[in-house]
């Protein structure tokens, strides 16, 4: 039991830590809103407990930081909608962190060593 | 309540109303235009997931708050805040009364060991002086009282201190259990 909530403690931990690169590189591919963004994570299995309104403040923060743009953008038969997308320099960012990435990848296979 | 039109039944919009003004509280501490974003998202993000949900609308949507989680606490900066100046008045506090028990000790002890010196002095002028020494055409005003008068600031003091420490100072205090409660 206590190695469960550990388990799932450092679980959140690392969710929470790589919330701004999941997002950042899902943006990458094209722009989404929220609801999207959140959809899109919880289908896989690392961000299947998200707590959903988490993305919204590192949204902002990503924002906040020149990494996205925002828009409004009017819905047929639904409410409106703020899209996200990538900027130049959000993009040069999710450079530096899939490469962070990849040594940390890198360092627990081994092969970094 | 400026983005509830979007839900079809009363109590989903009185629902997402409640929502509405909980987040708007929780975000109080931010920017205007920028809180009524984050609502307009947040209502629009409801209005998907009860969407995607289906259903009855209300059990939707009371399934979809849950899964946006707990809304930021706004007291928090608030708190830190106050929680801050509380402790540096403390501190100031802390500093004065200690200021008085080194003023006020000496001279209790030196009332104890020379009681016709030391004293409360009052010259003709209507000038006073607290002193050690006999004051040359001063009358002495505190008399027997001089002693025990300071001894009782003393105990008030210190034991002020002992309060504002216990209370405000100290890790397991009110002050620092208040700090780190969250509200309900």
């Amino acid at each position: 039991m206590a190695d469960d909530e550990a388990f799932e403690s450092w679980c959140s931990q690392v969710r929470k830590g790589l919330l701004e690169l999941a997002l950042l590189t899902r943006l990458a591919r094209g722009r989404a809103y929220g609801y999207e963004l959140v959809a899109g994570l919880k289908r896989h299995p690392a961000f299947a407990d998200l707590v959903e309104g988490t993305i919204y403040p590192v949204l902002a923060r990503l924002k906040g930081d020149g990494y996205l743009d925002a828009e409004w953008v009017a819905a047929d038969g639904g409410p409106a909608r703020k899209y996200y997308s990538i900027t130049k320099s959000g993009r040069a960012m999710l450079r530096r962190m899939t490469d962070r990435w990849a040594e940390i990848q890198s360092a627990l296979s081994g092969s970094g060593s | 309540m400026k983005n509830v039109a979007g839900f079809h039944s009363d109590a989903a919009r009185r629902l997402a109303g409640k929502f509405e003004r909980d987040l708007a509280r929780s975000l109080a501490n931010i920017p205007a235009r920028e809180r009524d974003e984050r609502i307009a998202e947040a209502t629009a993000h409801l209005q998907d997931a009860v969407r995607d949900h289906g259903g009855d609308e209300v059990s939707a949507l009371r399934a979809a708050i849950a899964a946006f989680g707990p809304l930021p606490d706004a007291g928090d900066a608030r708190r830190t805040a106050l929680v801050a100046c509380l402790r540096f008045s403390s501190v100031i506090a802390v500093g004065v009364l200690s200021a008085i028990v080194l003023f006020a000790l000496p001279f209790a002890i030196a009332e104890i060991a020379n009681p016709d010196a030391t004293g409360f002095w009052i010259y003709p002028s209507g000038d006073w002086s607290l002193s050690f020494e006999i004051q040359e055409g001063a009358r002495e005003a505190a008399g027997g009282y001089f002693a025990p008068a300071l001894f009782a600031i003393i105990a008030a003091a210190a034991l002020s201190i002992a309060a504002i420490y216990r209370a405000a100072l100290s890790p397991r205090g009110a002050l620092s259990h208040w700090e780190d409660a969250k509200p309900a």
